[in-house]
């Protein structure tokens, strides 16, 4: 069947499920103050998130950061310590996993490599019905398994054994045997990590595109911004247990609420540099290297005498000296690496920095025709509403800037 | 002579490989340890070896100085042990005995091994503990309690006497402890989700993936079981659901001194106990020694 | 679209303490407690089977050991009366009762050595061999009488050692030695039972020192020879240590095994078709008096005293040795 074919195929079969009156084809998956807890050590601290129906949400951030756990818990695969979680407000804290409705795909996909992977995908569905005779039964969980291979495109692999399937074939397998049930929510725990990249970058769009044509509220779990950023519609920073910050991928990129999101999201990520800053009439001197050309005296007045500035790579260009003014960031820098990919360049240049503090590195990402090489001085600016401010200490956002930058 | 570049002239034979494994015996050349080895297999098989030598030997050659090492093929003996002896029906006994004895350790073994291996709750030290205890206990000092107690749950002198006392193996509940720690916890997790129960899992997907515990355990509680001898000699006094091994103890008073027909029973009694040896030599071996048992034959 | 955003203000979570204080909600806890006892009871299920086989017949004989010994107690009626030490009394003035204590003693403590010697002799032997090409033969040879019933191999061995015909006096007469009795004669009755043991179960201990040889590092020894030192140096003082934990354990299951020797004893010299506990009683162990006592003469509280002392006397066995093992056993 080709992928056409299959999304009609596909659409039909959702809203026959969803005309039928066994169980509803949406979910709105809500947690509240969702914690997890390991004796002292809190490894979930109160997740407050919603998912509403169809959507993907991706739970975003380093390793250790909690996201797996949220996920589990979401599946009933680990208790939740308090908090409560509903789906489409049925409080499912106490249900077990196979009464939530839920789809999981794992990362290394735990396919039982004795069975073939009709009896894999099968396996689920031989206790769901109940009705009718035995080969009845058979033959409509047959016909499930089917119709579920023939979508992934892995029906002519049916009587195969895990072990003879290529990495992107068992990820289908996985992605079929959390399908062939028709679960309101989907569940992916880092489903591409292990793939090489080029099938990484395929399988992503192969899930976008499933999920498409399915429709079912997924939660996904990965730790690559690149994932999040191409399947999301919206995305849960999280760090070290907590939420960092919620939003669709641009929120994310142009509005990040402290310096850790900043830096995470974006390939490289945000610049970030820590220096005291002086008000200088109509400028503002954020160490010997970094001008600010606004007055923003007013906002950081309330501020600590030190600040976090943020800049994006791919938003410092090049300027000559007499177009310092007209720039909202000015900074001054020499190279030290240059790295050409063919589409652009990324300079690696260190600041001068003030004396006794360490010497600031940043990226800059320019056209590949610029003129850099190594050794070169620099001047780069940014504009204003790309430059973000952070408090030093905690790493928060500090809000009016932007708006002030709208202004301007 | 011209020398090729791939062919560095210092090398004209390999050299030593730089592993060597350590000899510690070596009074001379190798070959005297092989000696050695022969000698010491010879040693440990010959007592086989002269139970068919006696069975087959004729009438007199039994008795004659020097004994015959040279088998003969007088049958005589052999066919009258199987023809007028009760010996099928005591092996059908044995054979039963077994057979539901190994069916129902794996049972309880997997059933166990699982619960302890995967479930989380209060008391899995303490269940562990029981497990070891009663490997300690010894044998021996149990007897007469035991036979009390089968006195008077009336089991004396039945095939469940012989078969249920013997239906949890430690070993068992232990190995497969083991092996179901080594399964990824996502099989269960994935089976947990689509709704599969526990007893649904552990036989259709932790067994079957168990294979090599499954089958030390089979074996060796088969082997176990074929070889009791005290136990049903104390607790069964009737014919008719007594094993071989007591049998044989009946012929030797039966056939007292008469050595062919003796032994002829023997071997009958022997055989299969040795062709399963012989089949499974390599999985008995490791079940016993553990996973590391230096050799890889 | 609504920005949903969550700024804590340590983002980092640093100074996370204590969750349960302020306005939380709970889980219903009702509910979360009755999953949890499901899931006890799930798995006390599963044990179940396992747990009861044990229970059933092994840890309450136990307890009843403990009982009947201090009962007198005639099996088939239910009349008992306390007897307290009266049955232990009654055997300390058992000279058979002494004398199988002897017996037994005697015969563990040469079987121990021998068991050991003989096995790691035989190991060392055989360690080569059985990583060669199909080495696995050989160990199978040795290994295969640990499997046969002990009653069917008894048989033949009853036959080598018969005084006119059998094999071992033939062997002896051939080095010019002179015949013994054997089974019939007092003082080479236990050991021809010996021998007999010996071949079955060194197979055992022959496999489980392999296995102890095969984890001392090759290193460890490859260095010691490269300093040229002697092999029976390198034995005492490399591969011996390390295998001390090996050593213990085959000694602790070769005591067991020994004191509660029984099958062969019977066969050879106990059953109603050998002498009954061997000429003038020198193979009666322990273990076989037990038996008698308790299914020839019917002396069941008696017996089951004499259980209790066996008992007694292997966790003493067990317990000493362990203890001796914390200061010779070497554990890497």
């Amino acid at each position: 069947m080709t992928w056409n074919a299959s999304l009609v195929h596909l659409r039909g079969w959702c809203v026959q499920l969803a005309r039928s009156n066994e169980e509803k084809c949406v979910s709105r998956v809500e947690l509240r103050k969702m914690s997890k807890q390991f004796g002292e050590r809190t490894v979930v601290n109160e997740v407050d998130l919603v998912a509403e129906q169809g959507e993907v949400v991706v739970l975003l951030g380093p390793s250790g950061c909690g996201k797996t756990s949220t996920l589990r818990m979401i599946a009933g695969l680990e208790s939740i310590t308090y908090g409560e979680l509903y789906f489409d407000d049925r409080l499912m804290n106490a249900e077990p996993p196979d009464r939530r409705s839920i789809g999981m795909v794992f990362q290394n996909y735990a396919l039982y490599p004795h069975m073939s992977v009709f009896d894999n995908l099968a396996f689920g569905l031989e206790s769901q019905s109940k009705t009718g005779t035995r080969s009845e039964r058979r033959k409509s969980i047959s016909e499930r398994v089917t119709e579920t291979a023939e979508l992934l495109e892995i029906g002519h692999l049916l009587h195969q054994r895990p072990r003879q399937l290529s990495g992107g074939q068992r990820q289908r397998v996985s992605l079929g045997r959390a399908l062939v049930r028709k679960p309101d929510v989907f569940l992916m725990d880092e489903p591409l990590s292990n793939l090489d990249a080029n099938l990484r970058d395929r399988m992503r769009m192969e899930l976008a595109r499933l999920h498409q044509v399915h429709g079912i509220t997924t939660l996904y779990v990965t730790h690559d911004q690149g994932e999040a950023l191409t399947l999301a519609d919206r995305i849960v920073v999280m760090n070290q247990g907590s939420v960092c910050q919620i939003g669709t991928p641009s929120d994310l990129y142009d509005q990040p609420s402290s310096s850790f999101v900043a830096n995470f999201i974006g390939m490289p990520g945000m610049n970030l540099w820590t220096s005291q800053w002086e008000s200088k009439g109509t400028r503002i001197q954020c160490g010997p290297a970094t001008t600010l050309h606004t007055d923003f005296r007013d906002v950081l007045a309330t501020q600590s005498r030190s600040i976090t500035i943020g800049v994006r790579p791919e938003h410092l260009h090049l300027i000559r000296s007499e177009q310092i003014e007209s720039s909202g960031l000015t900074a001054q820098c020499r190279v030290d690496l240059v790295e050409r990919l063919g589409s652009h360049l990324l300079a690696h240049c260190t600041m001068e920095a003030e004396a006794g503090a360490i010497q600031t590195s940043f990226v800059a990402r320019l056209d590949s025709e610029s003129q850099v090489e190594r050794g070169d001085y620099l001047l780069l600016a940014a504009p204003l509403h790309r430059v973000h401010l952070f408090d030093a200490e905690s790493g928060d956002r500090i809000e009016h800037f932007s708006s002030v930058a709208a202004l301007a | 002579m011209t020398q090729t570049l791939s062919q560095p002239a210092i090398s004209a034979r390999p050299t030593q490989p730089v592993k060597r494994r350590f000899s510690l015996l070596r009074h001379g050349p190798r070959t005297v340890r092989w000696i050695a080895v022969v000698v010491v297999a010879v040693l440990f098989s010959f007592p086989l070896y002269w139970i068919v030598v006696t069975a087959f030997s004729s009438h007199g050659g039994v008795y004659s100085i020097p004994p015959n090492f040279v088998p003969s093929f007088h049958t005589g003996a052999f066919t009258y042990v199987v023809t007028h002896t009760g010996w099928l029906h005591y092996m059908f006994n044995t054979i039963l005995i077994s057979v539901t004895t190994v069916f129902l350790v794996i049972c309880t073994s997997a059933m166990a091994g699982y619960a302890m291996a995967e479930l989380r709750f209060k008391g899995a030290d303490f269940f562990f503990f029981l497990v070891l205890g009663v490997m300690m206990l010894p044998t021996q000092a149990l007897l007469i309690p035991q036979y009390a107690e089968a006195l008077h749950l009336h089991l004396l002198d039945s095939y469940l006497i012989q078969i249920l006392p013997f239906g949890a193996s430690t070993f068992g509940v232990i190995l497969f402890r083991q092996f179901f720690k080594t399964l990824p916890r996502e099989y269960a997790e994935a089976a947990r989700i689509v709704g599969v129960g526990h007893l649904k899992y552990i036989f259709r997907v932790a067994l079957p993936l168990a294979r090599p515990a499954v089958v030390t355990v089979a074996l060796l509680t088969f082997i176990s079981s074929w070889n009791q001898f005290q136990w049903p000699l104390i607790m069964t006094t009737s014919h008719s659901v007594q094993p071989i091994e007591v049998a044989l103890s009946h012929y030797m008073q039966t056939y007292e001194a008469n050595w062919r027909k003796l032994t002829s029973a023997v071997i009958l009694a022997l055989s299969p106990i040795v062709l399963l040896f012989l089949l499974f030599q390599r999985h008995i071996v490791a079940g016993v020694a553990g996973r590391d048992s230096g050799v890889n034959a | 679209m609504t920005i949903t955003k969550l700024v804590s203000n340590d983002p980092e979570g640093a100074h996370i303490t204590h969750l349960n204080s302020g306005t939380k909600p709970p889980t219903p806890s009702l509910i979360a407690w009755a999953r949890k006892a499901k899931d006890r009871l799930v798995a006390y299920g599963l044990l179940f089977p396992a747990m009861s086989v044990f229970v059933v017949f092994f840890y309450l004989p136990a307890a009843f050991l403990l009982y009947i010994s201090f009962f007198h107690w005639g099996i088939l009626s239910s009349a008992t009366k306390f007897v307290g030490l009266a049955n232990f009394r009654t055997l300390i003035h058992q000279p058979l009762f002494l004398k199988s204590l002897e017996t037994s003693g005697y015969y563990t403590l040469v079987m121990i050595p021998a068991t050991v010697m003989l096995a790691l002799g035989i190991a060392l032997i055989l360690k080569e061999a059985v990583t060669a090409r199909r080495g696995g033969i050989w160990r199978a040879a040795v290994f295969l009488p640990h499997v046969t019933p002990v009653v069917a191999t008894s048989i033949i061995w009853i036959w080598i050692f018969n005084p006119q015909f059998g094999l071992a006096n033939f062997l002896l007469k051939a080095i010019h030695l002179p015949a013994l009795g054997w089974l019939e004669s007092v003082h080479w009755a236990l050991p021809a039972v010996m021998i007999d043991t010996l071949w079955h179960s060194l197979g055992l201990y022959v496999i489980i020192f392999l296995a102890g040889l095969a984890n001392v590092p090759r290193e460890l020894v490859e260095v010691a020879q490269l300093d040229g030192a002697k092999r029976g140096r390198i034995f005492r003082r490399i591969i011996w240590p390390l295998l001390s934990p090996t050593t213990f354990f085959v000694v602790i299951l070769a005591t067991v095994n020994s004191w509660q020797a029984f099958s062969q004893i019977y066969t050879m010299t106990g059953g109603p078709h050998g002498g009954a506990g061997g000429p003038a009683f020198s193979t009666t162990t322990d273990a076989l008096l037990v038996y008698q006592t308790a299914f020839i003469y019917d002396h069941f509280s008696l017996a089951a005293a004499m259980s209790l002392v066996l008992f007694a006397i292997i966790l003493l066995l067990t317990f000493l040795q362990k203890r001796i093992s914390n200061r010779v056993v070497f554990y890497r």
